[in-house]
């Protein structure tokens, strides 16, 4: 049969406004802050083959890669033909594969057409717990994932629409935010409901057939748009490597390194060039990697291209078992999300810029500044567990100056209002701005990092901080500087500032500070040929200092 | 005798409406606008009206205006030379906003910058913490040295936010206090005079915008009222709000903020007004002009109201009604992709260079050629054809860039377009109802604005919806909504607590102080009529992060009641309520509105039954081929009439498609309902 491209169109865009809907519902009835406000979540629909058809993105573009692991490993155990009803299924495990790392909790349900499944509907979302080691379970000093959380395998956790109290039992002993798990579950279950609903809606508006048929056609589209887009790049093989400073346990850095060798109109990416896996919890399993490389395709080739497996089919990624992008149980996983991963889109980019150098920015803040705040609050008695990842400076693009403190490549979520933190956790907020001088200079200027600074007002907190690019700082493009790295420091009741570790697991007395300090971006190109108006504005808005202007610059000091 | 006049600023006409209560008559009028000073169409456009209408100046009773001031002076960066004043460490918050990007994937897409840039943004030592103690008193000899430093800079407005005012506002009360002394020439703004919300972002953000519009504001309100009183019209002048209501000049001008959606707002209070008439409480608003479409919903007889709004990516705390709007217009472009699948926009050709038909340089198939081909519109239907279509034009471009393309014919590729932009803006409709628990199907569907009504009827039977109704004059119909505006404020307050932790004392107290709140911002501009107030509350589970509106009814508050209602909707809208929750209040809305309609719009006496005389018939391509189709002249319809789609209606600025099968009927307020919709 013919594929009609107007039915086509229209049928993709029903599809992503199921999904779009689905996701919307999630983040609008979710508990934690992370799903609510940081939309730190995804909704899609998925073919009963396991291959996605629509997915939604609200905040993250990490699930992309994940989601199609999520739907194997469900499906592996309970087929597509064994599901009823009212029946969803929940998983969070990393190994073989299926979401990051434990907090992202991944639901999966059929969406039923006249008693025959015709879809799944998935959700996964970022719990504000998972239990382990520390609260927001993503420690650091730990080694394994048994202590990072609890390990949730593929089992059903609503059977005819009710969710099973007696599995239900376990996971809410193990976790610290029983409250707000719960209600995130429940959200992630309305989310399933709205995507029976809108598909049994769909298939009564257009014919079932069709709207059957055309599901593979929207694959085989989305495949033709990707191998366009790798077809407009250059042939050839580009190796980049970049290094995370240290695994948080040992002080060995950790390489990071791709070879993406692009033949016609499809894309190879190796990372054989990484480390093996290491002690801290910054391993990864492979799907990770594939998120990155979809991100990267749809930033450099063609951003509105559509987040379906089709689009990647021609892409072929690598990386050794045993190797920290394919890391061997029970290796511990949970920080991969926020710094590993960041990382691998960093060297992806820097290996595109051999071949498409207008495409690609320089080095972002390279990691996500995750900061986990977790103790009793002394006005209600109750756990409390404030977890944030900070903005940092974005690289520049061969015409385009970085954004200052804004969230870059794989993290898009929106920052904790300073009075509604003050208003909920025992925390006061002292500080909070861009760092000047902190850009990485260049004809284009990278982005300002950010702080922040915050009182811990309870009689012990808990602090996981997991950041990096502390001593590899983010690089320059095109003989543009780097930026200036992370930092973090304590302030005790008597003022004295000392400097932590940027991947650390430590407590705070009340009234002490905890400041953080977030990279900024690479610049781009000889800071030197910079417009001197950019210049004069950029100290005049005392993002620069009239030292530095001279000094990187070579603008004269009065300006 | 006493008339009311709208006048509506729009980028390319100024619209005006003349409407007399005691007659019911409506009289429309229509004149090139002028951008550089939108008060001389103005006034240019009242004296001629009335003079053609046969009125006196002295008739007027009083004018209410939509204005595009507050939003151009945003969008063009205009505004006066700005400070913001924040608490000692914050001065970036309106840099960084909510640090995201506003888009995941494109890097090139950056975030709006700030109106006040950083050299301009002075922190000053205070601190007010999140349950209104005074932790830090404002450093007194730091706002001195700020003082003159405003002063050497040549600052022109200055705006104020401090981080917790939306609960104790008193340290920017006293810093504004001694600004306005110090320096009595500077418009001074506090961000708790905007906003009573918490977020100090979204409230700092609107406080700015104020602050660098009010300036520019307040003297185009002084030229109009000068060149209004030159023109010796003496009426008093009205300014319609984003909240649907209007307010006095003077309002308007301190909160110009408010009238961000100013000219929008009008069409959605126009199609509250048709659905009051044909007894219809939902209703969906459709505005589709050249290049954008805004879809309002009302239910209940109540405007949705938007949660977070925001212009130009700034974001903004005012009562807005929710206006959705997507790039999709006459003008939107039809492109093959790489994949090679019809898209038609976001890309527009705009009025410049326009369509291809235009004949004025458009090298890109468009919507309007698309329905110049398929016979939808004629070759004279703009501006009663003081403007030529060229149908070869047309169908030559969309042979040439999407029929070779696909492989087929002219008028099936032009009807793909026609698919594919409806089928954008019913998503933009599914957005607005179903992602909120709304059927779309129970609400009837008011299309208007130029194009509107050409895709109406074809929206309704994508959506499922019944009823289609088309105002008298589509093109106009914004305008026509400021005529039946009422007076209205609306005041919001954040106060976070667990219901059953509320004493129902307190809790009438702040619905008291809130009223009386809205019926003192009344009294400035009273009429002498009764307030109408309105109340209602927003409620979450605890630990969410939205909260659902819920009514409150008239008299004393049953708390539990409330919260039982909260259970249902939550439970409507997702699918589930978890009753043994508690549930948390988050914010207080009381609105209070004044009618000034000195009465409604009389029905039409005469009714006339018999079937009018179509003007002429020519070929019309629906649904896969060419159908001879009545045309209409609208000028000769008259109320009583109906008849048989498919039919087409012409009038000056706007063309109404009636499907096969459908029936028009013309009603006794001479809007054209449209039912027998066979929907898929």
């Amino acid at each position: 049969m013919k594929t009609d491209p107007i039915t086509l169109e229209l049928m993709r865009n029903l599809w992503t406004g199921i999904a779009e809907e689905m996701c919307a519902a999630l983040i609008r009835t979710s508990y934690s802050t992370n799903i609510k406000d940081r939309r730190d979540c995804s909704a899609a629909i998925v073919q009963p083959s396991g291959e996605i058809l629509a997915q939604a993105e609200s905040g993250v573009p990490l699930h992309l890669g994940v989601m199609p692991g999520v739907v194997r490993s469900i499906l592996d155990v309970y087929p597509v033909s064994a599901m009823k009803p009212g029946d969803v299924y929940i998983t969070n495990l990393p190994y073989p594969e299926g979401p990051g790392h434990l907090p992202d909790v991944s639901l999966v349900s059929a969406i039923f057409h006249e008693h025959r499944p015709v879809a799944l509907a998935a959700s996964t979302a970022h719990h504000v717990d998972m239990g382990g080691f520390a609260p927001g379970s993503m420690p650091f000093g730990v080694t394994e994932i048994y202590q990072e959380g609890l390990q949730i395998p593929p089992l059903p956790i609503f059977k005819g629409g009710r969710l099973d109290e007696e599995i239900y039992r376990l996971i809410n002993q193990n976790v610290r935010t029983q409250y707000e798990v719960r209600g995130d579950l429940m959200a992630q279950f309305a989310c399933a409901q709205i995507g029976q609903q809108r598909v049994s809606d769909l298939m009564s508006r257009e014919s079932p057939d069709e709207v059957v048929r055309y599901m593979d056609e929207i694959q085989d589209y989305a495949e033709r748009r990707m191998r366009t887009g790798i077809r407009s790049l250059p042939d050839g093989e580009y190796a980049f490597e970049d290094y995370l400073d240290d695994d948080g346990v040992t002080d060995e850095p950790v390489k990071i390194a791709a070879t993406l060798t692009i033949s016609g109109d499809e894309l190879r990416a190796d990372f054989s060039g990484c480390s093996d896996q290491v002690l801290g919890p910054l391993n990864a399993r492979l799907p990770a990697a594939a998120s990155c490389i979809s991100y990267v395709c749809k930033a450099v080739i063609d951003p509105d291209l559509p987040a379906c497996a089709g689009a990647y089919r021609p892409l072929d990624i690598y990386a050794p078992e045993g190797s920290i992008l394919q890391a061997t149980y029970p290796a511990a996983i949970g920080n991969a999300n926020i710094l590993t991963d960041q990382r691998v889109v960093d060297v992806l980019m820097g290996a595109l810029y051999q071949a498409a150098p207008d495409l690609v920015c320089a080095a972002c803040s390279g990691e996500m500044n995750l900061v986990n705040i977790g103790g009793i609050d002394p006005g209600t008695g109750d756990y409390y567990n404030y977890v944030e990842t900070y903005a940092g400076g974005q690289g520049a693009m061969s015409d385009l100056d970085g954004e200052d403190g804004v969230h870059t490549h794989l993290t898009n979520t929106r920052n904790a209002p300073v009075e509604i933190m003050e208003r909920t956790y025992p925390l006061r907020v002292e500080r909070y701005g861009l760092i000047p001088d902190t850009e990485g200079p260049g004809r284009q200027r990278g982005g300002c990092g950010m702080m922040r600074e915050l009182k811990c007002l309870g009689e012990r907190t808990i602090i996981t901080l997991g950041s990096d690019r502390r001593k590899f700082t983010p690089w320059g493009l095109e003989g543009g500087g780097n930026a200036t790295g992370a930092h973090c420091y304590v302030i005790d009741t008597k003022g004295r500032e000392r400097e932590i570790p940027t991947k650390t697991h430590t407590e705070l007395y009340r009234n002490e500070i905890l400041r953080i300090e977030t990279p900024g971006g690479g610049g781009w190109g000889d800071p030197a040929e910079r417009d001197g108006n950019k210049v004069s504005e950029d100290v005049r808005n005392g993002l620069v200092s009239p030292e530095r202007a001279g000094e990187h610059y070579g603008c004269r000091r009065d300006h | 005798m006493s008339v009311r006049i709208a006048i509506d600023t729009g980028g390319t006409f100024t619209d005006l409406v003349l409407s007399d209560p005691d007659t019911g008559r409506l009289v429309f009028h229509k004149v090139p606008s002028t951008p550089s000073d939108p008060s001389r169409a103005l006034v240019e456009g009242v004296t001629e009206l009335v003079a053609q209408s046969g009125y006196d100046r002295a008739d007027i009773r009083f004018l209410i205006h939509g204005t595009t001031v507050a939003t151009n002076t945003i969008l063009q960066r205009k505004g006066a030379r700005t400070a913001f004043i924040t608490t000692e460490g914050f001065r970036d918050v309106l840099h960084i906003q909510r640090q995201d990007r506003p888009h995941l994937y494109n890097m090139r897409i950056r975030r709006t910058p700030a109106l006040v840039p950083r050299s301009l943004r002075f922190e000053l030592p205070e601190r007010t913490l999140y349950d209104g103690t005074k932790a830090l008193p404002v450093d007194q000899d730091r706002l001195n040295e700020l003082i003159e430093t405003l002063r050497k800079e040549g600052i022109e407005a200055a705006g104020i936010g401090f981080l917790h005012s939306h609960i104790d506002p008193g340290h920017e009360r006293s810093v504004g206090d001694v600004l306005r002394q110090a320096l009595p020439e500077t418009t001074v703004c506090l961000s708790s005079d905007m906003s009573r919300e918490e977020g100090e972002y979204e409230r700092f953000s609107t406080c700015a915008m104020n602050t660098y519009v009010q300036p520019v504001m307040t003297n185009y309100l002084n030229r109009v009222n000068d060149a209004l009183s030159d023109a010796a019209v003496e009426a008093p002048l009205y300014v319609m709000k984003s909240n649907g209501g209007v307010t006095s000049a003077r309002n308007a001008a301190d909160q110009c903020v408010h009238t961000i959606l100013s000219g929008p707002a009008g069409g959605v209070v126009a199609g509250d007004e048709i659905g009051r008439r044909l007894g219809r409480p939902n209703v969906i608003t459709a505005d589709m002009g050249g290049t954008s479409f805004d879809v309002a919903m009302i239910h209940e007889g109540t405007v949705a109201f938007a949660k977070n709004a925001e212009i130009d990516g700034l974001a903004l705390k005012a009562p807005m009604m929710d206006i959705h709007t997507i790039g999709a217009g006459g003008g939107s472009v039809a492109w093959i992709d790489s994949g090679g699948a019809l898209r038609v926009g976001p890309q527009s050709a705009g009025a410049v260079p326009g369509p291809a038909c235009y004949q004025t340089g458009g090298t890109e198939p468009t919507v309007t050629d698309a329905n110049l081909v398929l016979g939808r519109l004629s070759t004279d239907s703009l501006l009663g054809g003081a403007i030529t279509l060229d149908p070869e034009a047309a169908r030559s471009v969309i042979e040439e860039k999407i029929a070779v393309q696909l492989g087929c014919a002219i008028e099936e590729a032009a009807e793909g377009i026609i698919r594919v932009i409806n089928a954008s803006m019913t998503a933009a409709i599914r957005k607005l109802t179903v992602e909120r628990g709304y059927d779309p199907r129970l609400f009837t569907l008011v299309p208007f604005g130029g194009a509107g009504p050409l895709h109406g009827v074809e929206l309704a039977r994508e959506l499922g919806i019944r009823d289609v109704a088309i105002p008298l004059a589509p093109g106009v119909a914004s305008a026509e909504g400021l005529v039946f505006s009422n007076l209205r404020t609306d005041r919001i307050q954040t106060h976070v607590e667990l219901l059953d932790r509320l004493g129902a004392a307190e809790f009438e107290e702040m619905l008291d102080n809130l009223t009386v709140q809205a019926i003192t911002d009344l009294a400035t501009s009273s009429e002498g009529s009764e307030p109408v107030i309105s109340r209602r509350v927003g409620l979450r589970y605890a630990g969410q992060g939205y909260d659902i509106p819920i009514d409150l009814p008239e008299g004393d508050v049953d708390l539990a009641l409330l919260e039982s209602a909260f259970h249902l909707e939550h439970e409507r809208q997702y699918g589930y309520a978890r009753r043994d929750q508690r549930v948390q209040l988050v914010n207080v809305w009381v609105s209070a509105e004044l009618p000034i309609s000195v009465g409604r719009r009389k029905p039409a006496e005469r009714v006339d039954s018999g079937r009018p005389r179509p003007r002429s018939t020519r070929p019309v391509f629906l649904s896969g081929r060419w159908l001879d189709t009545a045309v209409y002249d609208r000028s000769t319809l008259h109320p009583g009439q109906e008849f048989d789609g498919p039919a087409i209606v012409e009038q000056l600025d706007s063309t109404t498609l009636i499907g096969p099968g459908q029936n028009a009927c013309v009603d006794e307020w001479e809007q054209i309902t449209i039912t027998g919709l066979d929907t898929k």
